[in-house]
């Protein structure tokens, strides 16, 4: 009786320290989230009728810059903030 | 007799852990676990620093300079030492001469290299060298204390290194992601306090402008308030001598100031949101000392509130290209300033703004 009861205890011990492993590693892999990925706009202004467009950044710009002409009006526009976005990926 | 062969097996399992504990096998046991877990985290950093150093080079060689790898090598060594601080007179004024030296040898090492080189592009290579040189000591420091820490079997040493491993690889991880932002020259969070500068003079009508020291002071009427606006010089990677050119037109306009407002980018704290205003009192601006100490000297003398508002972002949000939410933020916070500015000051009064921050990609 005594013997049987030393295996039980025993085989507890064993699979109580499966579950801690398999806990811990779990643990582990659901900490890795998938980063985010970001795209840089320029977004450009009208000078005169204030009309914006988000266009992508090309490497160049800065705030301030004077960059075409706007579609609506004709006059300059200026590159009035860069940012990046974020991208929602398809899943 | 299997039940007793299995019993002498788990007393023998038994005995060998507690002359493991006694022994301290254990713990070495621990430490190379430890010293291993360590060492693949510092490959990580070296092989970071390579591919940086890989990319500087070859924006250093398009831009026509002849052996970038020799001027690498020489920057990433450079060192700074802290002033004598147990004499505290004149401590500001030390600091700030060695951190002038500081800045002027990377100003003139390059300029001396490639003179044709323009302001801007020497800005953002003097930046991207600044990214390798962290990379490069933080490396050299993780390094030390690991080898340090085997040499005399250490595993103290070695368990304050890997709980501090997961804090310095988030660092290291910024610094190395945030060189894209800084080789192309786009605006990053950090540039939240001149862009809303920049914003300011565009709304007012601006009498006149005027670059001290790498800054930029515009004069300009806003609300019917003649306003001072002051930022560091753009589009380049700068973040100029806000402080004490605050402190030189105070003293040009006689201490006559009624209200001083810095602006800047503020590292949250955890669970606070990205892009939060906050407005308190004092000066916002995170310099180790000698530009903050001259805007609140400039104010204290001459009695002038000095109201600081600041965008909440984390330490990688402030390196990296500039979030649409802090630059929502910004916009925010223009309309923030010029409500403190109505509501603390009546018309025709004299006011001082400061956008801090580095202004790279923001012009003017």
């Amino acid at each position: 009786m005594a013997l049987a009861d030393n295996n039980a205890i025993t085989l507890l011990l064993v699979l109580v320290a499966i579950a801690l492993v398999a806990q811990l590693l779990l643990e582990s892999r659901a900490k890795k989230k998938r980063e985010p990925k970001y795209a840089t706009k320029t977004l450009l202004k009208c000078t005169k009728c204030g009309y914006t467009i988000e266009t992508d950044y090309e490497p160049g710009d800065f705030v301030g810059l004077i960059k075409r002409r706007c579609p609506k009006c004709g006059e300059p526009m200026i590159v009035y903030g860069i940012y990046d976005i974020e991208i929602k990926e398809k899943s | 007799m299997p039940g007793d062969l299995s019993d002498y097996i788990v007393q023998l399992i038994w005995i060998i852990l507690f002359i493991m504990i006694f022994t301290g096998a254990s713990q070495r046991i621990q430490m190379k676990i430890w010293a291993y877990d360590i060492r693949n985290k510092l490959a990580t950093i070296n092989n970071y620093l390579d591919n940086d150093k890989k990319r500087v080079e070859e924006a250093m060689k398009k831009l026509g300079f002849r052996s970038p790898s020799l001027i690498i090598s020489r920057y990433i060594n450079y060192f700074l030492i802290e002033p004598v601080s147990i004499e505290p007179t004149d401590i500001i004024r030390r600091l700030d001469s060695i951190l002038t030296t500081r800045e002027s040898f990377f100003k003139d090492t390059l300029k001396r290299e490639h003179p044709a080189l323009g302001r801007y592009e020497r800005s953002l290579i003097e930046s991207s060298l600044e990214i390798l040189s962290a990379l490069n000591y933080i490396y050299k420091v993780v390094r030390h204390y690991l080898l340090l820490g085997e040499k005399h079997n250490n595993w103290i040493l070695l368990m304050q290194l890997e709980l501090v491993m997961p804090e310095i690889m988030r660092i290291v991880e910024t610094y190395h992601k945030s060189l894209d932002s800084f080789i192309n020259g786009k605006p990053i969070g950090d540039s939240a306090g001149p862009l809303l500068a920049s914003r300011l003079i565009q709304l007012g009508n601006t009498v006149s402008t005027r670059i001290m020291e790498d800054t930029l002071i515009a004069e300009t009427w806003l609300d019917n308030r003649r306003v001072f606006i002051i930022k560091a010089e753009g589009p380049g990677s700068n973040v100029g001598r806000p402080g004490k050119v605050l402190k030189k037109l105070v003293e040009e306009l006689h201490g006559n100031v009624d209200l001083i407002i810095t602006v800047d980018a503020a590292l949250k704290l955890e669970g606070e949101e990205t892009g939060e205003i906050a407005e308190g009192a004092g000066a916002a601006i995170g310099d180790p000392g000698p530009e903050k100490i001259a805007i609140e000297r400039a104010a204290a003398q001459h009695e002038i509130p000095l109201t600081a508002v600041v965008i909440k972002m984390g330490l990688s949000e402030a390196l990296y290209t500039m979030k649409k939410d802090i630059y929502d933020a910004v916009e925010r916070a223009v309309d923030y300033v010029r409500r403190i500015i109505r509501e603390k000051t009546g018309e025709n009064a004299v006011v001082i703004v400061a956008g801090i921050g580095n202004t790279i990609g923001v012009t003017p």
